[in-house]
């Protein structure tokens, strides 16, 4: 059985190089509202992760601590944020009338990219120092006070074949 | 700006030679950052490091020509918009080397990258925002053991995609600032006579054992109507 964390990261790197792809359609079949609607999208998948990994116990190792290891968890989702809001920002300042130049492009896939690599590096991470059996019931947990629409936003988020494994943890 | 999809067809000063030299150089870029981001999955680096040194020294050797026989004669002039056109080149230029300086880092930290430091594995730039600087160096080896060498060798061809990918979108930006703000103050201040002997610095290293190897490159990645454009040129040059 999968956890929530596990769903949640694959489709998050997946959705964000989709997004890369999306950009480069920009001018042809698609429009920079496609680019903005699967980032905001990717943004409300990112908050629900960063909420379930923090509330999961640390697995400490060696001489790394709970505190330190907190720290750099909180501080990666931190950082994870903030180049997110970066992307939102370039796009707010560089993009005019929807009219995406080769400039800006480059400029949005690099930040995309550095959100890619931060967010893998960072499941590297939770995969270490966070997977742990209790993570296992996480996403009954986490779904127990959320209402059905947001259910299916997330399963709709989520990769086909992870849909109908999260669909049969969930019945 | 000259896109790796244009198709050059005509160089109306020698100094447009530059249109095609740029293609060449994002032709280069593309292709090292391709090869770095297929490294990921592959672990394979054999390629990918002889397309960033040809490319780097292309590079190079570009802006160390631009900066002393085109940026240097040409006077100075400040745009509408508080850009002034030599000297944000040369800045351009020696942020371009600083990147490619990181690219090459980052490309060493693949080849061991158990000597990455606790800072780089764990990609904290503010450790002091932490408050957790004393306890890094006790942790190097548990962080290290804890990641594992696969994990660790991943990271660090992350690491290197991403500063490929910075060092192309800064040659790109530049490009297309050199395009608008540069050239237009070569074709204004130098004889077309200057323009032939600068082209001539810029397509031949006479430093060289082999002073053809910029335009032996540049015929490898050229089509066939744009490698005509650049042979004129090079007859006009030699008379």
């Amino acid at each position: 059985m999968k956890s929530a964390l596990e769903y949640l990261g694959k489709s998050l790197t997946n959705s964000l190089s989709y997004s890369s792809e999306v950009l480069f359609e920009v001018g042809e079949t698609k429009s920079m509202s496609s680019f903005e609607l699967e980032m905001t999208s990717w943004a409300m998948a990112f908050y629900v992760f960063s909420e379930i990994e923090l509330s999961l116990p640390i697995l400490t190792k060696d001489d790394l601590d709970e505190d330190f290891l907190l720290k750099v968890s909180e501080f990666n989702n931190e950082q994870l944020m903030e180049v997110t809001q970066s992307v939102f920002d370039t796009v707010n300042e560089e993009v005019s009338q929807g009219v995406l130049i080769p400039r800006v492009r480059g400029h949005i896939l690099r930040t995309v990219s550095l959100l890619n690599l931060k967010l893998q590096n960072h499941l590297d991470f939770v995969e270490k120092f966070r997977a742990s059996p209790e993570s296992e019931n996480s996403i009954q947990d986490y779904f127990k006070n959320e209402s059905e629409e947001f259910k299916e936003w997330m399963i709709r988020f989520l990769e086909e074949e992870d849909q109908k494994d999260l669909m049969n943890q969930l019945d | 700006m000259t896109l790796i999809t244009d198709k050059i067809q005509q160089l109306e000063t020698p100094i447009d030679v530059m249109f095609l030299m740029h293609k060449v150089f994002l032709t280069q870029s593309e292709k090292a950052s391709e090869l770095a981001k297929n490294a990921i999955e592959t672990n394979d680096l054999k390629e990918f490091k002889s397309v960033l040194d040809n490319w780097l020294k292309l590079l190079l050797y570009h802006y160390q020509t631009e900066d002393e026989f085109m940026t240097g004669p040409l006077k100075e002039k400040e745009y509408h918009d508080g850009r002034f056109g030599l000297r944000d080149n040369v800045a351009e230029h020696d942020e371009i080397r600083l990147k490619g300086d990181i690219v090459l880092n980052d490309y060493q930290k693949t080849l061991n990258p158990k000597n990455m430091t606790v800072q780089e594995i764990l990609e904290m730039d503010d450790l002091e925002h932490l408050k957790v600087m004393d306890k890094i160096s006790a942790v190097q080896n548990s962080i290290v053991d804890a990641f594992g060498a696969e994990k660790l060798k991943t990271r660090s061809l992350r690491g290197l995609y991403q500063s490929v990918l910075d060092l192309k979108v800064v040659e790109f930006d530049h490009f297309e600032n050199e395009e608008a703000f540069v050239l237009t103050l070569v074709r204004e201040q130098m004889t077309y006579e200057q323009q032939l002997q600068l082209t001539e610095k810029l397509l031949f290293d006479s430093t060289d054992q082999n002073e053809n190897w910029i335009v032996d490159f540049l015929f490898s990645v050229l089509d066939d109507e744009e490698s005509r454009l650049l042979q004129e040129l090079i007859s006009e040059i030699k008379g």
